[in-house]
């Protein structure tokens, strides 16, 4: 209604641009986000794609005059052999993560998803992880770590009965199950909330409906939940996978600054070169496979799931 | 109704036009100064809260002094602050003004961010500030820091409640040290943060090592794989296997240690004065003892101010020239010193009583004198990289002290050449 009342209105005063009607209308209104997105996306994507043929170093950057070297910065990364060591580390990191962050999200939704007394006190409780900045959440998990006076070793040895000191933070094996118990901590309400999202829209006539037909618990999870849940699952879990891959928080905090090659990840790599180093053609480079992983990841996962349908 | 829609829509484009390119204009070079056009300055630096509040008053007071002069500050933390100086160069939002220890020299010079300073401040003014302190703040022969605190040596503090004569040599603290956590007194002996090798390193030079064959060579390479190291790496071991200082500590737990005196000594810089003596700490201070009967060297570095080269504009030169001239002034440093403790560069400030009359800061000339000052060369960068998770390993028993050396060379090696340099 609205739209044709001002539709006749533009045609009665000569003054409009010709915006409102014709068939480039709807890229008017997209334009300012597809002006956006182009900035803010697709001109850093492009231009770290170009630095990274190029020897872009502390010492010429300020001149922006970076000479061209071809598929060097490539082939010095993948001639290392750090960086099959951290890709492997990396990606167990990621899984052991996303794996984590779903089964307890999901088991976590399907409780709040029922009748509990407390109920809204309880969602807030599980949602604070996500309420506290990363930053900070990261440093008071340090402090927890601590061989001595950190709270877990106290906790454990409490429980278990006699002293337990694990060397969180000085043994790298350690660190880095410390980086991945911290990290699923920190990633589980996001994945709660999506489930719980989800669960809450499917209809209780098919559980119902299952009820009647004598179905089980886990049958009515496994026939009737899942399936439903995963168009809400997939984009949560390619999400979630791309920023654990890339999560430099977590993993550069408790690492105190990633200083042993044998916890770091492969973002905390092209940090390290980045800004530590200044070699930003080859973390431009090191960026780009990063990308294509994960672009490879995404698009064999998304049609994964939909050939499964 | 329409046409104001029109009118308002081109009023507003035009204004967007115009601010967006009122930054890429260049502006028309002109060579008098007006005084009274009202200039921003932006100013970074890396302080301790206590030093951040008197730069506020600082700036205040300067602002008083210089109505159109607006000066903006902002804090980073020592490797955000290198980081976002050089992104920021690339583009117009960098720093005109930067406060940080002068190894940033190392990045700032090399990745041509800075400008000499004499430029700016005149040679005249330079004349007013400790000669010995300036060349602090030469990178490769030539001026770039305006130096306001000598200083940044570790030392050692005491709790003079636990320890009431302090000990002569190292191995007499080792020995209080490990009595009075028999005695069930303190947890730790002695504390530091056992993380960052700058806290450690002092320790190799009381074995004679050092991290470069020659500083001032134009490649200079990293000597680590040497005796001196591992001794340094067993002295390391055995101060942590005997339990004199804890198995795991950061700046964190070394200083609440020490504040909750659960520590008898600490290995820190002259910045945590302050905080210690707020805990209520009875406060000593002594350079670090002999081992061996040779002396600990630690580093010693200064901090002060550097100028962006994108400072070019002559309203903004003569008011940068105001800022750096006031704020290095006799007044301004003194205030200064009450929040960081070291050693002023103005050579009046240095005269004052009240340096040469306070105990804290007239303690750290000795540990001054037998300092090294920390090589502020880009490929420090990688001997720091190189040292710390090997130190880290030797503590936790992963890697041997005699394996230390060989690693750490390698690692600083391949550190340099991903320097490029």
């Amino acid at each position: 209604m609205l739209g044709t009342v001002k539709k006749r209105k533009k045609k009665q005063s000569n003054g409009s641009f010709g915006i409102g009607q014709g068939k480039f209308t709807p890229f008017f209104f997209l334009a300012p986000a597809v002006i956006v997105l182009t900035l803010v996306v697709a001109y850093p994507l492009i231009y770290e794609i170009i630095i990274s043929f190029k020897n872009v170093n502390l010492l010429n950057l300020k001149s922006q005059n970076y000479p061209f070297i071809g598929f060097d910065n490539y082939k010095n990364i993948l001639s290392d052999s750090l960086f099959y060591s951290t890709l492997i580390r990396t990606i167990l990191w990621t899984a052991i993560n996303v794996f984590f962050h779903v089964s307890i999200g999901l088991f976590l939704a399907i409780i709040l998803n029922r009748k509990l007394p407390g109920k809204a006190f309880i969602r807030v409780l599980l949602i604070l992880p996500w309420a506290v900045p990363q930053y900070i959440a990261a440093l008071t998990w340090k402090g927890m770590y601590n061989v001595e006076y950190g709270s877990v070793n106290l906790i454990l040895s409490k429980l278990f009965g006699h002293a337990i000191s694990i060397p969180w933070l000085s043994v790298p094996d350690w660190t880095f199950l410390a980086c991945i118990i911290t990290n699923i901590w920190l990633g589980i309400p996001f994945m709660m909330m999506i489930s719980l999202g989800g669960l809450s829209s499917i209809p209780d006539e098919l559980y119902e409906a299952a009820d009647l037909d004598g179905a089980t618990g886990f049958q009515k999870f496994k026939n009737i939940t899942l399936p439903l849940l995963k168009p809400i699952l997939t984009p949560a879990i390619i999400l979630g996978t791309v920023w654990t891959f890339n999560m430099v928080n977590v993993v550069y905090i408790i690492t105190s600054g990633a200083a042993s090659d044998e916890s770091q990840i492969l973002i905390t790599m092209v940090f390290k070169r980045a800004f530590q180093y200044f070699r930003y053609g080859q973390s431009a480079a090191l960026s780009v496979i990063i990308f294509l992983i994960l672009l490879a990841f995404s698009t064999v996962f998304i049609r994964a799931q939909k050939s499964e349908d | 109704m329409k046409k104001i829609k029109t009118l308002m829509a081109i009023a507003m484009i035009s204004t967007l036009v115009v601010g967006s390119l009122a930054g890429c204009g260049s502006k028309a070079a002109t060579p008098a100064v007006d005084s009274k056009k009202p200039v921003n300055i932006t100013f970074w630096e890396q302080d301790d809260a206590t030093a951040q509040k008197t730069l506020d008053k600082l700036i205040a007071d300067f602002h008083t002094a210089n109505p159109n002069i607006t000066v903006k500050r902002t804090h980073y933390e020592t490797e955000d602050l290198r980081k976002n100086f050089t992104t920021a160069s690339l583009g117009t939002t960098g720093p005109d003004v930067v406060l940080s220890p002068n190894d940033n020299l190392g990045v700032f010079v090399p990745g041509s961010l800075v400008q000499p300073i004499e430029n700016i401040v005149g040679a005249d003014f330079l004349k007013t500030l400790d000669p010995q302190t300036l060349e602090g703040g030469k990178f490769t022969g030539k001026q770039y820091m305006i130096p306001d605190r000598n200083g940044n040596e570790l030392l050692v503090s005491y709790n003079k409640k636990l320890v009431p004569t302090p000990p002569k040599t190292f191995e007499e603290l080792e020995k209080m040290g490990l009595q009075l956590k028999k005695d069930g007194k303190v947890e730790y002996g002695l504390v530091f943060n056992e993380v960052e090798p700058f806290f450690s390193i002092g320790f190799l030079g009381a074995f004679g090592g050092k991290v470069f064959d020659d500083v001032n060579a134009t490649s200079p390479k990293p000597t680590l794989n040497t005796p001196a190291v591992t001794e340094w790496m067993t002295f390391m071991n055995k101060i942590h296997s005997e339990g004199l200082i804890p198995k795991e500590a950061d700046a964190t737990i070394a200083d609440n240690l020490f504040k909750g005196g659960k520590a008898a000594f600490i290995i820190n810089g002259p910045w945590g004065f302050a905080d210690y003596k707020k805990a209520g700490i009875d406060l000593g201070i002594m350079s670090i003892p002999t081992i061996n009967g040779k002396s600990p060297s630690p580093y010693s570095s200064v901090k002060g101010y550097t100028v962006s080269a994108g400072v070019k504009d002559v309203n903004k030169v003569d008011a940068v020239k105001k800022l750096l001239i006031f704020l290095n002034s006799k007044d301004a440093q003194l205030q200064m010193v009450d929040a960081h403790q070291q050693i002023p560069t103005n050579l009046e400030a240095i005269k004052d009583p009240k340096i040469t009359g306070n105990p804290l800061i007239a303690g750290q000339k000795d540990q001054l004198d037998k300092a090294t000052p920390m090589p502020i060369i880009t490929q420090m960068r990688a001997i720091w990289d190189a040292i710390k998770p090997v130190q880290q390993d030797v503590l936790s028993g992963k890697t041997k002290p005699e394996a230390a050396g060989a690693i750490m060379q390698k690692k600083a090696e391949d550190g340099i050449k991903a320097l490029g340099l």
